[in-house]
């Protein structure tokens, strides 16, 4: 016991700082977007409080953005009233959207977060589709009364499902570089051609599909033949301001099936 | 009171950190990190124990502001931990008696100091935060861009603040 006293008296600064490590190297492990919420919710809580109290100030000075993000989006609506030139499946009317501003950004890790101004009371829940008025943002993974918390696209666990119109579905997930990611398993018969339109393509539950990038080149896969392409994203995840959460009207009916089916 | 001293700058270059420098969109590989110079106002004599409490508070709380997890509190609990092997190996010395700070060192003792000690905290906090070395060249890229921000972003503050250059 002397001797264990004597070990923990000489080596304490040592032991301090691997107790030290320990801690932060456990919080780092456990850094998933659920058990990251659950550990960070105080952090989080005060932080996004912070960034709510200090967001008028940021806003006033991002007025001309948001006044321009508000101005494309609304000449996009007017537009889509009268041509229909995006595909079939990129139109339904089983969702309603909830806007919402976004508080808390990042962008410059490899993994990338968002936080939202708007949680339970607007009926945020998580497993809902993200979307902006210039394409697909992200999943909501986990929300409180007044704020959600966001796995955007450009994160490592981001990646979703994608389809070319008459071209079949493939992977899309982000290159870690800013507005540039990856499609890949294209099937062999259809090449990606510069230009082409990328359309998110998730579970009905989350999101519609909606333009996601514009394929710039695309390769041929040795292996398989298959085709994987470079697209250059249409959202700019430097500038967000207003997101939709979206919303499927049939979700209470389908979770119900869903019951009955198990 | 040395103590509060310290807490109180660290509480300011944090918040300084959080509301002005965090969005800057200087460069999209990285960021500076201000939050550093809290480092550099511990004298030389504090002990080692109270240096890694300091580093884990600091760290602990730019985790949670960022939501990085524990990339901080590693990255600076690491860097503390190098700092008096850097300070011998650059210059031969211990200041461990020394009421000094390394923002009180002369510019030429204070940027090779500063450069590794960044350099080796940004590896760390992107490496980790990174999960590994996947995308190694992006990742370099961003370790190198964002040290050098943020020593030039410590090399004016040490214009501003220390004593040696007041007129």
């Amino acid at each position: 016991m002397q001797q264990l006293i004597l070990f923990l008296t000489r080596y304490r600064t040592n032991l301090l700082l691997i107790g030290l490590l320990l801690l932060a190297i456990i919080r780092q492990s456990l850094k998933n977007p659920v058990s990251e919420h659950w550990i960070n919710s105080v952090g989080s809580g005060f932080s996004a409080t912070i960034s709510h109290t200090t967001g008028s100030w940021k806003s006033y000075w991002s007025l001309e953005d948001i006044n321009n993000e508000l101005a494309r989006e609304n000449a996009k609506l007017r537009a889509s009233l009268r041509s229909d030139e995006a595909p079939d499946f990129a139109f339904s009317d089983n969702y309603e959207y909830i806007p919402v501003k976004v508080i808390d950004f990042s962008f410059k890790k490899r993994n990338n977060y968002l936080v939202l101004s708007g949680g339970k009371k607007l009926g945020i829940l998580p497993g809902m589709g993200v979307i902006s008025a210039s394409g697909w943002i992200g999943t909501v993974t986990e929300s409180t009364a007044n704020y959600a918390y966001v796995l955007p696209f450009i994160h490592e666990k981001g990646e979703i499902g994608a389809r070319i119109q008459g071209k079949g579905l493939g992977q899309l997930s982000w290159s870690g570089k800013a507005k540039i990611a990856y499609l890949k398993d294209i099937e062999r018969e259809y090449r990606p051609v510069k230009g082409d339109s990328v359309y998110s393509y998730t579970r009905a539950a989350i999101a519609p599909p909606v333009l996601t990038g514009i394929v710039t080149s695309s390769k041929q896969s040795q292996e398989d033949l298959s085709w994987d392409a470079s697209v250059e994203l249409t959202t700019d995840f430097m500038n967000l301001n207003w997101v939709y959460v979206c919303h499927f009207k049939g979700k209470t009916e389908l979770d119900s099936l869903k019951t009955l089916m198990e | 009171m040395r103590i509060g001293r310290i807490l109180g700058v660290a509480f300011l270059v944090i918040m300084v950190q959080w509301l002005l420098i965090q969005d800057l969109p200087l460069t999209q590989y990285g960021n500076p990190y201000l939050y550093l110079w809290a480092f550099f106002v511990i004298p030389f004599n504090t002990p080692r124990s109270t240096i890694y409490l300091i580093a884990f508070l600091i760290g602990s709380t730019l985790d949670s502001l960022e939501q990085s997890g524990g990339a901080h509190t590693i990255a600076s609990l690491i860097t503390m931990l190098a700092k008096p092997a850097l300070e011998n190996f650059l210059y031969g010395f211990k200041e461990e008696n020394s009421n000094h700070t390394l923002g009180s060192l002369p510019l030429a003792n204070f940027l090779p100091l500063t450069f590794l000690l960044v350099f080796i905290h940004h590896s760390l906090l992107f490496t980790v935060e990174n999960s590994g070395f996947s995308q190694f060249p992006a990742l370099g890229l961003r370790i190198l861009m964002s040290t050098l921000c943020t020593v030039g972003l410590l090399t004016i503050t040490h214009f501003l603040l220390s004593k040696r250059y007041a007129a």
